[in-house]
């Protein structure tokens, strides 16, 4: 049976301290707002939530599901204000499965860019949860700082950081 | 003197209430704390942008676009008032004018994107573009004015060249920045750059200070090494805005009533400000 649920996720910021991680998508304060995740940027939309589900029984599969983030649909699935994405339309007796938050792009502020990711693997059928916290990491892509000068962007490893 | 220089480029970064624009422009203006704008001006005399010193009611269009990513907006201002029409603020739109470009009522093009509306543009941006005024209050009478002038391309930054998500806020080092961007042989007027802070830093600090450097540059040929001074007071690992703009003016009189006929076209490189480089 298949039944509508809602299952409140509650992301954590990279577990870094503070003044080591930014987004720097959005020149917008708070660091947490899930608006500079879910494409609020200019140009961002590749924010994603991925559900897999394992359904167990008579018979085993797997099924997943992806939800591609722009501003105007992460607006009516999440509101401005939470840090609730709701995941819907999930077998709610399945016994195990995974959810999965992709950010876009980031930075921190050691100039390495990356992505955030979410991922919580289920261990109980989703009925019997109501919430479900998730610490964020930090997935450095490139490292290292491309300064542009002089007509092209350079590679710069001794920036002077403050 | 050329206080207000720019202030053609920053009526569509002022203050508009809805859509898309707000939504773009509160990207900017959203962080700007501060009612006091430091401004510096590098360029000293006379051009064609110094008309928009006036200050007179705006009748004409501009193109915003607010990086490389966004799509091209059509907004325009029908004299009404000095800030561009929004979709809200066009029915309530008090002008006694009406006004055509090209021979098409200028309420009609206003939020128009460049993606569904490519005719709209092309016929507005590197042409001569007719703009009537006619009176729709007085009764019986055919008070007509037409100004033709030429409004150059849609300005364009190739250099920086930015064309991915991961490329947005690329690191600047200020000194003899190279800015390069479509040059438009047949604008006579030349560009404004302007460098724009709101006070914030990539670390999430934020000063409550918004500075604002504007110079001219006499040649629209493609490249200009930027002046080192259209950075002060801007810090290292700032988040600021570089603005390039583009346009034809005439100031006009209509039924006793001084106008600015504007067509403009500006574009906006968000970038990450470094200053020192241990070279």
């Amino acid at each position: 049976m298949v039944k509508k649920i809602k299952l409140n996720v509650r992301l954590k910021h990279p577990s870094l301290l503070p003044q080591d991680y930014i987004f720097t998508y959005s020149p917008e304060i708070p660091l947490y707002g899930l608006n500079q995740i879910f494409g609020d940027s200019p140009g961002q939309k590749k924010s994603k939530i991925i559900v897999t589900m394992n359904v167990t029984g008579c018979a085993s599969a797997s099924t997943s599901k992806t939800y591609e983030y722009n501003n105007p649909i992460y607006v009516s699935m999440v509101g401005l204000e939470d840090k609730v994405p709701y995941v819907e339309n999930v077998n709610p007796y399945n016994q195990s499965g995974q959810i999965s938050v992709i950010s876009g792009p980031f930075r921190d502020s050691y100039f390495n860019s990356g992505y955030v990711i979410w991922e919580k693997r289920l261990t109980q059928p989703l009925v019997s949860m109501e919430s479900l916290e998730v610490d964020g990491i930090f997935k450095i892509t490139t490292g290292g700082l491309h300064v542009y000068k002089n007509k092209q962007f350079i590679l710069i490893d001794n920036l002077q950081r403050d | 003197m050329i206080f207000i220089l720019c202030s053609i480029f920053l009526l569509s970064c002022e203050n508009n209430q809805d859509d898309n624009i707000n939504e773009t422009n509160h990207k900017r203006n959203g962080v700007a704390s501060s009612n006091e704008v430091h401004e510096e001006l590098l360029f000293n005399g006379e051009t064609n942008y110094s008309k928009a010193l006036y200050n007179y009611p705006m009748i004409g269009y501009f193109s915003d676009k607010n990086n490389s990513l966004k799509e091209e907006i059509l907004v325009v201002c029908d004299g009404s008032e000095r800030n561009p029409l929004t979709k809200s603020s066009l029915t309530k739109s008090s002008s006694n004018i009406k006004v055509l470009i090209n021979g098409k009522d200028i309420k009609n093009l206003t939020m128009a994107t460049k993606a569904n509306n490519h005719n709209v543009f092309s016929d507005l941006y590197g042409k001569e573009v007719s703009f009537t005024l006619s009176s729709v209050m007085t009764k019986g009478q055919n008070n007509e004015k037409t100004v033709s002038m030429y409004v150059p391309e849609l300005v364009e930054i190739t250099s920086p060249k930015i064309e991915t998500e991961e490329e947005l806020y690329p690191y600047c080092y200020y000194k003899d920045f190279v800015i390069q961007w479509k040059p438009d042989m047949k604008n006579e007027n030349g560009l404004v750059v302007a460098v724009e802070w709101y006070g914030l830093f990539i670390n999430g600090e934020k000063e409550n200070k918004h500075v604002r450097n504007i110079d001219v540059l006499m040649e629209d040929d493609g490249e200009e090494i930027l002046k080192n001074t259209l950075f002060n007071d801007i810090p290292e690992q700032a988040l600021c805005y570089i603005i390039l703009l583009r346009g034809n003016i005439e100031n006009i009189d209509f039924e006793d009533s001084p106008y600015s006929i504007v067509g403009e076209t500006h574009a906006v490189l968000p970038l990450i400000l470094i200053r020192n480089l241990k070279e």
